[in-house]
């Protein structure tokens, strides 16, 4: 993770306004990537912080934007990876666990090609799935009243949603 | 304990509320993978919410910033010369920005003393404290080294800041002259190497702790000092008008 800063000798810490520079230009594509992947604004600010606390030593002005860029969004993906490591009990992580990142993202800071990616994929599912994952997380409605629009019970709403999921989880692996 | 179906509902559904979801584990790698998508999708029904609020970019800033964010090893040359400083400094960084925790250090050897900063620092995520003046303030001389003898005390102010240098044992420490009490200006005693609570029966001791105290005081708050070419620096912010002053208290002690 940090072999793009190499190895010794160990870096000065930042000057106030160096620090304060980077981050201006590295927060908002940083926290907007974490949070586009945990969905709640606690949870992206608890990690954006983790990433930024662990990378501040290293921020002394001495990379390009792009590096340091580059650099940040490889901290914000193992940042994440152990984050969902925990939702996960195995007692061995495999290394696909460990970078598991869903959606494989080419060009981080943009991310147009992520979005367009998850479109494509969730066009490649079967209709119910892409029904139910329409009516659920694009048109926002409760499992009750997606289970009357599509003439399900409840039960059947949260198995087909769940498998839904899953099997555009699979999809979007065959991407990587 | 929930199944874990319902658990992997009841995340969704959280989700979509637009609250934190409860941490749980899943036992399918396929349930994980489906929970990152549940994540992916929700994010994408709400553009603006993934704009960071304005008061988390200033809060983070402000940690970012402060002495003892993130990992503290690194190099020496920035550290005060004297080699277990650490104690004097690194206690500085979490009491003089007014978080009322004790670190180790004082005692440690300067690496494990780091370690044990950088630790604290790293768990203290969640609570680490607002610094007051990291982005105006600047480094004020104060007194020389020379002028700050080994069992002597150096009544300062630098800028907002009212304080004492002292040595002790190896290290350099810029002491509040503030009783941690009430408010009172602390009296330096050259022949009891302390310093007096003019408002209480209370003192204070070299390294800040208070002494004869029945209920427990807290220690007076230290201030980031560091010394470089014999001259010895506290940070503060700088008072309109006010000038940095240095006042030798050694024996004999004189009042101004």
């Amino acid at each position: 993770m940090f072999a793009l800063f190499g190895g010794a000798p160990a870096p000065r810490p930042p000057e106030p306004d160096v620090l304060a520079r980077t981050y201006q230009e590295h927060i908002d594509p940083v926290y907007r990537y974490i949070y586009r992947r945990v969905a709640n604004r606690e949870e992206a600010e608890d990690l954006t912080s983790q990433v930024f606390l662990k990378a501040v030593r290293h921020l002394d002005g001495s990379r390009d934007t792009l590096s340091v860029r580059s650099w940040l969004f490889q901290l914000a993906k193992t940042t994440l990876a152990d984050h969902w490591r925990q939702y996960y009990k195995a007692p061995k992580v495999s290394l696909q666990l460990m970078t598991r990142d869903w959606v494989a993202v080419t060009q981080d800071d943009r991310e147009s090609g992520a979005a367009e990616t998850l479109r494509q994929v969730l066009q490649q599912l079967p209709q119910h799935y892409q029904r139910v994952l329409s009516l659920r997380f694009l048109e926002g409605l409760s499992i009750k009243e997606a289970a009357a629009e599509m003439g399900i019970t409840e039960g059947n709403v949260k198995v087909l949603q769940l498998r839904a999921l899953r099997s555009a989880a699979l999809k979007g692996r065959h991407l990587l | 304990m929930k199944d874990p179906f319902e658990q992997v509902h009841q995340y969704i559904e959280t989700l979509l509320e637009g609250r934190r979801p409860r941490h749980f584990t899943v036992d399918d790698e396929s349930d994980l993978d489906a929970l990152q998508v549940a994540a992916r999708l929700t994010a994408e029904r709400e553009p603006a919410g993934e704009a960071p609020s304005p008061e988390f970019l200033a809060r983070l800033q402000s940690r970012l910033v402060a002495p003892g964010a993130g990992d503290q090893s690194h190099n020496a040359s920035r550290r005060n010369f004297l080699a277990a400083a650490l104690g004097g400094v690194a206690a500085g960084l979490g009491a003089g920005f007014g978080l009322a925790r004790s670190l180790p250090g004082k005692d440690l050897a300067p690496d494990a003393a780091a370690a044990a900063v950088a630790g604290a620092s790293q768990a203290e995520v969640a609570s680490t404290p607002v610094p007051l003046i990291r982005n105006n303030g600047r480094w004020f001389p104060v007194a020389t080294l020379s002028e700050l003898t080994e069992r002597g005390a150096v009544r300062f102010t630098a800028g907002a800041l009212e304080g004492h240098l002292v040595r002790n044992r190896d290290e350099v420490v810029a002491l509040s002259a503030i009783c941690s009490h009430l408010p009172c200006t602390l009296v330096w005693q050259p022949p009891k190497e302390n310093f007096l609570c003019p408002c209480h029966d209370v003192s204070f001791s070299k390294d800040g702790e208070a002494q004869g105290v029945q209920r427990p005081l807290p220690p007076l708050t230290k201030m980031e000092v560091k010394v470089e070419n014999g001259e010895v620096f506290v940070w503060s912010i700088y008072l309109h008008g006010a000038k940095p002053s240095g006042e030798k208290l050694s024996d004999p002690y004189r009042t101004s």
